[in-house]
């Protein structure tokens, strides 16, 4: 570990504000929706807005102690980051609590927290690293093959709780990392014809008779429109009876009323759609293309492979939950449990994102190489 | 390196457009929604927390003739649920299995249905809404709404009916003035959310609903007791099937009261019944109905019977009128009557009554002479008495279910058909046809309509309809009234109906005991015995109709088993109604003296039965109609019973054991 003179000015003065700005614009308007959506102004008790304020703090404090610490320091220690990856997956398998069906929550004491959360930027760090040390060999048939093995027993793992979502969240960042870091592109037209041709195995084998049901009522939510179908459905008429303005803040009455299903975490976007119409719903979007175009650039202008790697791989976890739950509230993605990340309710999924934010953020800073 | 670099950055600006397209998808899918459909998404969400409830309106209360509630509302409350809402089913359909006393199963299926909402029980008292309340459950929503309450459980069953769970008529009154009882139900259209909880200062737009009218009988809740108290009675000493009775107005037609045992509670008509109890699960879902229904009929107007010499009534009012019988006629009985080649029996062919005057004939229900009557007229102008006091026709009495009785086509009557008809055999009619025919008989020839509803009012009290008394026809004469009143009340005071006696009161009447045919044949052993009466004879004010169906406690006679039941109901209507009695001089001389108790003569022979009654001044008369009974058959039955006060020379009638 290098600490030291970290708290250089130089370094300071090359933090992200972009990030940083939009960022806290989304934290914000988190907030905002979740007071709403918990009823607040109608009385409800504040103890969401507060473990969501705590989370940001513990956020905060986590991204400044990321920030003293030179982001190599992480791909230094990726063996034992790895290790530890493992050991909560399979903590979470032996002492985790089912919650709708998948174990996928560690309760200790007042805490509870998914460690798949955590276990997504430490995989993102060690595979970066993975990347790094073998990019040459990317192209060969042996080297893909050792990449895709070091994947497999996380994914197994998660797979085992059974997490689909998240499952789809490693598969989809790990594959823009691969991607980004010049996998061929015969590779990627063979892994994608052999994705579509196990889909009737996965089908028939591996999905459990609900994820179908799940799928199929996402093609058509009418087949189940007060099951699996209604969410999707009550989601879209919030969403587009906010037209235009939206009914405003605290006035949405499909909120208000109940009838959006878990409208604090995974179909907040709802609530916004709701109750600031299509101009509230367009400035969360643009908010995090703004987010995403950063991280862009400071994929593009980071001093190393390593740095690229992080951030490509940060930024393509947060654009499967972007395009996933936003897709989702509107129907073109199927229900998943996944949440829109600062903007959902949910301490561990912020502190989470923050520290990836923190991680993002130390690579931007460090894209010059510092003469002394 | 340099050529992996430059791949890399061609990759990362191929990305860079690839998000961008992706985000402008979101936004375009997002207008979509929002914009072009955002008003059909709009609609869509009005019409989820509108909600359109009917307000039911409040049925009206049935009142008797005095203003007496019979049946009113109380409240009481739906429960749906919404299943979407209900997260712990099991939890939730033990605690509501528990409260509610439903099957926990079946509940669980409901709190699983596919469906916006879904009712889970009616008629809920509101204690245990109270108590379902206060325990928060989700997804439950509670309607109000009222529930019917007849103020006195098994009190007029068949008359009043019931309602369903959607408060609409089943039976009795009830059904029959649905449309004013029910009124017009209001609508409110509310602002609620998922919960079905009302949204504080929202529109809200409600319609009041129209009350519906209120229902005052002719009944007289007074009377009625006195008539089911008797029946009640009757049905216990008898061990009869059924026991039925009638009081009637003769001049306005008006139901006073009409009861049958066994009855049913009207609070809860599906109760299953106690005899089928056992394996009520086992049966189907017809056959539970049928057995329901059973119980829910009402035999006085659904039930044709065959009447016996209670019909004599109908054939002299034809004769007397028709001038074809005269009161002082001879006529003469040698045991029966010849008729084309058939010998029909006079019920005392044993001992022929010999000559006798029509008015004897009367007294003595000999069938020869109703015969000879029955003749005279022939089978057209019989008819047209027949169908003058509307038999053959329903009354139309404003209940479910009536029977027309069975009148056979006139041009199929030959001459033992028509004899046979003469003393009520061979045709069949209703309870409520027999006393309103006898009512016309008895109110100077005016057949008036049965009449149950009296007017329908408002909650104010004003008359809002008023079901006029309705005059059908005249039948007969008030001459022939009056002779049949006379004649009638003779029958009383010296024949055989002198078990409805009571001094002072002039009562007038017939008995009749019928054989039960069953497939075109007689049955031995079950019999209908009815007694049709009526006070005072000058100017009736009550006729009462009591039939006892099946007695099967050794009496069969109408004179012995219906003579006390129509007995105990005039005495007390009459006391009721403040009819004064006119006492004939040797009444008030009776009344003078001391009561006699009445000897217990039953088990011994008839002459010391004789002798035993002319030592307490009592006088007797012997029936006979199973067969001649010698001087020492044993007496079988008497009434008055022993123990029973009565005036001096008052008439006991013996039954005696046939000679052998």
């Amino acid at each position: 570990m290098k600490p030291g003179k970290l708290i250089d000015k130089r370094l300071i003065k090359n933090i992200d504000l972009g990030i940083i700005v939009s960022v806290l614009c989304l934290i914000t308007v988190g907030v905002i929706a979740i007071t709403s959506a918990t009823g607040i102004a109608y009385g409800s008790s504040f103890n969401y807005i507060k473990i969501q304020t705590i989370a940001f703090f513990l956020g905060i404090i986590s991204i400044v102690i990321i920030l003293f610490f030179d982001y190599n320091t992480f791909g230094e220690m990726d063996k034992i980051i790895y290790a530890v990856n493992i050991l909560l997956l399979v903590a979470v398998l032996v002492f985790g609590k089912s919650i709708k069906g998948s174990k996928s929550w560690m309760i200790i004491g007042p805490l509870s927290f998914q460690p798949s959360e955590i276990v997504k930027i430490g995989f993102i760090l060690t595979f970066a690293k993975q990347l790094e040390k073998k990019g040459e060999n990317l192209n060969s048939f042996k080297g893909l093959i050792h990449l895709m093995l070091y994947l497999l027993p996380i994914l197994a793992l998660i797979l085992r709780q059974p997490d689909f979502g998240t499952g789809l969240v490693f598969v989809f960042f790990t594959f823009f990392m691969l991607y980004a870091a010049g996998l061929n592109y015969k590779y990627i037209i063979a892994v994608t014809s052999a994705g579509i041709i196990s889909i009737p195995a996965l089908w028939f084998y591996y999905l459990k008779p609900y994820q179908k049901h799940r799928i199929l009522v996402f093609l058509n939510p009418e087949l189940d429109p007060l099951g699996s179908g209604y969410h999707v459905i009550q989601s879209k008429i919030a969403v587009g009876s906010g037209q235009f303005l939206g009914k405003g803040l605290f006035k949405g009455t499909q909120n208000n009323l109940g009838f959006i299903p878990e409208r604090h975490t995974d179909f907040i976007f709802s609530i916004i759609g709701e109750e600031f119409g299509l101009i509230g719903s367009l400035i969360v979007i643009l908010l995090f293309f703004w987010l995403i175009m950063r991280c862009m650039y400071i994929a593009k202008i980071s001093k190393d492979y390593y740095g690229k790697y992080i951030t490509i791989g940060i930024m393509a976890m947060f654009l499967f939950h972007i395009l996933e739950n936003v897709g989702m509230t509107m129907g073109i993605m199927p229900v998943t449990g996944i949440p829109l990340p600062f903007i959902s309710y949910g301490g561990s999924s912020l502190l989470t994102n923050m520290i990836a934010i923190g991680i993002v953020l130390n690579v931007g800073m460090r894209r010059q190489i510092i003469r002394f | 390196m340099a050529t992996i670099a430059k791949k890399i950055k061609k990759r990362v600006i191929f990305i860079l457009f690839g998000f961008t397209a992706m985000f402008l998808f979101l936004t375009v899918k997002l207008f979509f929604i929002q914009i072009i459909n955002g008003p059909d998404y709009q609609q869509k969400a009005m019409e989820q927390w509108t909600r359109d409830v009917p307000v039911p309106s409040r049925r009206g209360i049935i009142y008797d003739r005095n203003g007496k509630e019979l049946v009113t509302n109380a409240p009481a409350y739906q429960i749906y649920v919404r299943p979407v809402e209900v997260s712990d089913k099991e939890g939730t359909a033990s605690i509501l299995g528990n409260i509610l006393g439903m099957d926990k199963d079946a509940l669980v299926e409901k709190l699983s249905a596919k469906k916006d909402t879904i009712l889970i029980k009616q008629k809920v008292d509101s204690e245990i809404i109270n108590e379902l309340r206060a325990m928060e459950l989700k997804g439950l929503i509670y309607i109000d709404e009222s529930k019917r309450f007849y103020t006195q459980s098994n009190f007029a069953s068949h008359v009043l009916g019931f309602t369903n769970y959607d408060n609409q008529g089943q039976d009795g009154v009830e059904a029959t003035f649905e449309k004013y009882l029910n009124g017009f139900p209001g609508r409110d259209i509310k602002m609620t959310d998922t919960y079905g909880r009302e949204l504080p200062g929202s529109d809200r737009k409600y319609y009041e609903p129209q009350d519906g009218l209120n229902l005052v009988l002719t009944i007289d809740e007074v009377i009625q007791h006195f008539t089911e108290k008797a029946i009640e009675n009757a049905l216990q000493e008898n061990n009869a099937k059924t026991t039925m009775a009638i009081v009637m107005d003769p001049k306005t037609g008006d139901i006073l009261s009409m009861a049958v045992k066994p009855d049913y509670d009207n609070n809860n008509p599906r109760k299953i019944p106690e005899d089928f109890a056992d394996n009520w699960g086992t049966m189907s879902l017809k056959e539970q109905y049928d057995a329901l229904f059973k119980i829910w009929r009402n035999p006085i107007i659904s039930d044709n019977y065959e009447p016996g010499s209670t019909f004599k009534v109908i054939t002299s009012a034809a004769g007397l009128e028709e001038g074809v019988v005269k009161p002082d006629d001879k006529f003469y009985c040698s045991g029966y009557a010849e008729v084309a080649g058939h010998k029909l029996k006079c019920w005392r062919y044993y001992k022929p009554h010999g000559s006798e005057t029509f008015v004897e004939g009367v007294q003595n229900s000999c069938n020869p002479v109703f015969i000879e009557v029955a003749q005279r007229l022939g089978r057209e102008k019989f008819y047209k008495y027949i169908k003058g006091f509307g038999l053959g026709n329903i009354t139309n009495i404003k209940l479910l279910g009536e029977a027309a009785g069975i009148v056979r086509n006139v041009s199929s009557i030959g001459p033992v058909e028509l004899a046979n008809i003469a003393f009520g055999q061979g045709i069949s009619l209703t309870p409520i046809q027999l006393i309103t025919a006898a009512s016309a008989i008895v109110n100077d020839g005016y057949l008036m309509e049965p009449r149950i509803a009296k007017k329908l009012i408002d909650k104010d009290g004003n008359i809002i309809h008023d079901f006029k008394p309705r005059m059908v026809r005249q039948v007969i004469s008030k001459d022939t009234s009056y002779t049949m009143r006379n004649i009638l009340e003779s029958v009383v005071n010296n024949g055989s109906g002198a078990g409805a006696y009571i001094p002072g009161y002039k009562v007038g009447g017939k008995t009749g005991t019928a054989q039960k045919a069953e497939g075109g044949r007689y049955v031995q052993g079950r019999y209908v015995s009815s007694f049709l009466a009526f006070a005072p004879a000058n100017d009736p004010k009550v006729v009462v109709l009591v039939v006892i169906d099946e007695p099967s406690a050794g009496s069969y006679y109408g004179g012995v088993i219906a003579s006390p039941v129509v007995k105990s109901i005039l005495f007390d209507t009459l006391r009721y109604l403040d009819v004064k009695p006119q006492y004939t001089e040797e009444e008030a001389e009776m009344l003078m003296k001391e009561k006699i108790i009445v000897p217990e003569v039953r088990n011994i022979k008839l002459k010391e039965a004789k002798k035993l009654l002319s030592q307490n001044k009592l006088r007797y008369r012997l029936e006979e109609e199973q067969g001649e009974p010698t001087e020492d058959s044993i007496i079988i039955d008497q009434t008055p019973r022993a123990d029973s006060k009565v005036d001096e020379g008052t008439i006991v009638i013996l039954y005696a054991k046939p000679k052998e």
